[in-house]
């Protein structure tokens, strides 16, 4: 019995000062690694650093737009290309014909949207009809 | 005796039983002895063995999921970025390596300085050989070399010539916010601009700057801007553009402008910031404020008309009119002509007292508040005589900066409500102090969209975000005498009128007329088209949508009558 005590207790004893001592070195490797990531973060947010000052020097617009007139065929935004969502006739599928003036059924055809500071759609509609009193006449017409 | 029996005691003997007894009993002793001992050592590696496992396998409550090291170090620069509104980076320090001696180990200073000339050409020789010689531990030979010239330098093998590790401000987007933004010396103090106003702040690190700039918009007008002052061979321009409601400063642009990695390059007039700094007299800018006094007194209401027959004389004065009507003169077309008579007439019907009151409350009187060092105070007239209340009704005899002007119609156009001006990013509206009722503000509005239409600032007009504003022309003072062909040309106009966002502010210095606007170099013809050009291009950056003139919320709005009984649409 005190054989077997005294060689459970050895191989213990072996053991746990294999594992401290393991684990002592593992720490000591684990903190080396640390401090070696640590380092590279610092150096990985150096060059980010870095980057973002180029990336904003290469978003200079004045860049920019001379790389967009170069490369594409866009252009400043003009007024009329602009609109909303209001601007859309709400129902234009349901409408295949619509009645005109004349009470007869002519094809649906959306009437275009106006320009800013032009003639509302029914003072245009309304110059389009010649034998009609034009209002757009009166009032010195479309530009 | 005792320490016999006590000696007896303590080996577990006991002299008085027989050899056998005692025998076994030493035994037994013994051995009890050992399992107290053993089990003494049991529960001591039992108790280790229980703190290695606690320590290393078992999970704590307290402890976090993923190790945090408490040595982690953030990058921090010596001074903090500054980024524009949309987060865009604007300032910031980059690491580089200046190059200095340690004269005391240099060998040969005639030698090694030639050696370094031939990778660092424009140093000066003797200088160099100067400091080489000089025997000291440190001596600054130059700062901030490139990733090659260090390599060159590095690869010569000159012994005493040492890299020290510097940061170094930079601006990636160069000459666009040199006024803003201002630059710092060598040693990467701020010395002008935000890196001054802000230096302690900057220098704290604790995250970026933001300011209010937007740098699209930033680019717009300083574009606009420098052509226009190009077409009309100006000699320098100012440009704002203003957000009414909150008193950012969205854009701010001050022509010639210079590069900020080397301010000591520019000549003293780039650095010179003309939107804050400099102090111009507005001319007609200022029959709006004129205008919006005398409607808010109530001297004067939309149909109060007034003499512009002939000119007015005062002492040894003549105040007259640019385009004469030489009629009676409503309140709108005292705006719509710009008619000086007129205006004189309206600021000596409210006085002197209640001009200086207003004006004061508009801060024109002041030295405006923003958060830059170069600021310049107007140039107030002392005594305020009447012939001052006069002139100053059409912007004569008080100087103000651009930026004052700029925040003022920001005031008439928003409601009324005076806020301070500032180049930081606000959360919201600060709180303000109301100069004008909100009646007054409206009915400016119109007027200002009525000047577009009908009168002066015709060429300002841009389709669908309905500009409204009002031109100026001063003759320059130079000496103080006022010179005839010298002029200040400046437009200032808000949009959209019938919901006014942003101000923009236009001003060019001593333009010249060409033949397409038949030499006429005032406001209406240099600096309005410049305007328009400028609101086509920021509109639709900041969100504003078109709108159709016909739409019947903004013929409401903007209608304004000209003359009692004529009525008319400020709208088309």
């Amino acid at each position: 019995m005190t054989r077997a005590v005294t060689i459970i207790g050895l191989f213990l004893t072996i053991l746990i000062g294999a594992g401290t001592y393991w684990v002592s070195h593992e720490v000591e490797r684990l903190e080396k690694r640390y401090a070696e990531i640590q380092s590279n973060i610092l150096a990985e947010q150096e060059s980010i650093h870095v980057l973002q000052a180029e990336w904003s020097y290469l978003n200079n617009p004045e860049r920019i737009e001379r790389l967009s007139q170069e490369y594409l065929s866009l252009d400043q935004i003009k007024v009329l290309q602009m609109a909303s969502i209001d601007d859309l006739p709400e129902d234009a599928d349901l409408h295949q014909y619509r009645i005109d003036k004349f009470g007869e059924a002519v094809a649906f055809l959306p009437i275009p949207r106006p320009r800013p500071g032009d003639l509302m759609y029914d003072e245009a509609a309304d110059a389009m009809i010649i034998d009609a009193p034009s209002v757009a006449a009166q009032t010195g017409g479309a530009q | 005796m005792s320490f016999t029996r006590f000696s007896y005691w303590l080996r577990g003997d006991r002299p008085e039983l027989g050899p056998d007894q005692r025998e076994r009993l030493a035994l037994e002793t013994a051995r009890n002895r050992i399992f107290i001992t053993g089990a003494m050592f049991i529960i001591g590696f039992c108790w280790i063995t229980y703190g290695l496992v606690d320590a290393s396998v078992l999970r704590q409550g307290n402890e976090p999921a993923v190790a945090s090291g408490t040595d982690t170090r953030e990058l921090k620069t010596e001074r903090a970025d500054i980024v524009d509104r949309n987060g865009i980076l604007l300032a910031t320090d980059l690491p580089t390596n200046s190059l200095y001696a340690d004269a005391r180990v240099v060998k040969d200073p005639v030698e090694s300085a030639d050696q370094l000339l031939t990778v660092l050409p424009d140093l000066d020789r003797d200088t160099l050989i100067r400091h080489l010689s000089s025997r000291k531990a440190f001596v600054w030979l130059r700062r901030n070399l490139t990733p090659e010239q260090q390599y060159e330098v590095n690869s010569l093998g000159v012994p005493g010539l040492n890299f020290q590790r510097e940061e170094r401000r930079v601006y990636p987007h160069g000459r666009l916010f040199s006024h803003a933004l201002g630059f710092t010396d060598i040693d990467n103090n701020g010395i002008a601009g935000a890196e001054r106003k802000f230096d302690n702040e900057l220098r704290i690190n604790n995250g970026p700057l933001e300011l209010s700039l937007d740098t699209r918009v930033q680019y717009a007008l300083e574009e606009e801007v420098e052509s226009a002052m190009e077409t009309y061979s100006a000699v320098g321009a100012a440009g704002l553009v203003m957000d009414v409601y909150t008193g950012e400063v969205v854009a701010m642009t001050s022509l010639p402008n210079f590069d900020p990695h080397r301010p000591g390059q520019a000549p003293a007039d780039a650095r010179f910031n003309r939107s804050t700094l400099g102090v111009y007299e507005m001319g007609s800018v200022f029959k709006l404020f004129n205008t919006a006094i005398a409607l808010e007194t109530g001297t004067a209401t939309l149909n109060s008309v007034y003499d512009a027959t002939e000119p007015l004389r005062i002492a040894r004065f003549s105040i007259r009119d640019y385009h004469a009507e030489n009629r009676w003169l409503t309140v709108p077309e005292i705006l719509v002509h710009s008619s000086n008579i007129g205006s004189a007439r309206m600021a000596m019907a409210f006085g002197g007292d209640n001009q200086q009151k207003y004006l004061k409350k508009l801060g024109m009187l002041d030295k405006p508040q923003i958060e830059l060092p170069e600021v310049g105070g107007p140039l107030v007239p002392n005594p305020w005589r009447e012939i001052n209340t006069m002139t100053i009704s059409f912007g004569h005899g008080l100087a103000v900066t651009p930026l004052q002007v700029v925040s003022g119609i920001s005031t008439i156009v928003n409601g009324g409500i005076r806020r301070p001006a500032t180049i930081l990013k606000q959360d919201g509206a600060p709180a303000g102090e109301r100069v004008f009722s909100q009646q007054t503000s409206e009915q400016l509005r119109r007027l200002m969209r009525l000047v577009v239409t009908e009168g002066s600032g015709k060429k300002a007009e841009v389709a669908g975000y309905f500009l409204g504003g009002k031109t100026g022309t001063s003759e320059k003072l130079v000496n103080g005498r006022y010179v005839k062909n010298a002029r200040m040309s400046t437009f200032v106009a808000a949009f959209p009128m019938q919901d006014p966002k942003y101000v923009v502010l236009v001003t060019l210095d001593e333009p010249k007329g060409t033949k397409e606007t038949y030499g006429f170099a005032t406001a209406g013809w240099v600096s309005a088209p410049a305007v328009g050009k400028v609101v086509t291009r920021i509109a639709p950056l900041l969100g504003i949508e078109p709108a159709n003139a016909k739409a019947p919320e903004i013929e409401q709005a903007l209608q304004i009558e000209l003359r009692k009984g004529e009525r008319k649409l400020a709208s088309f």
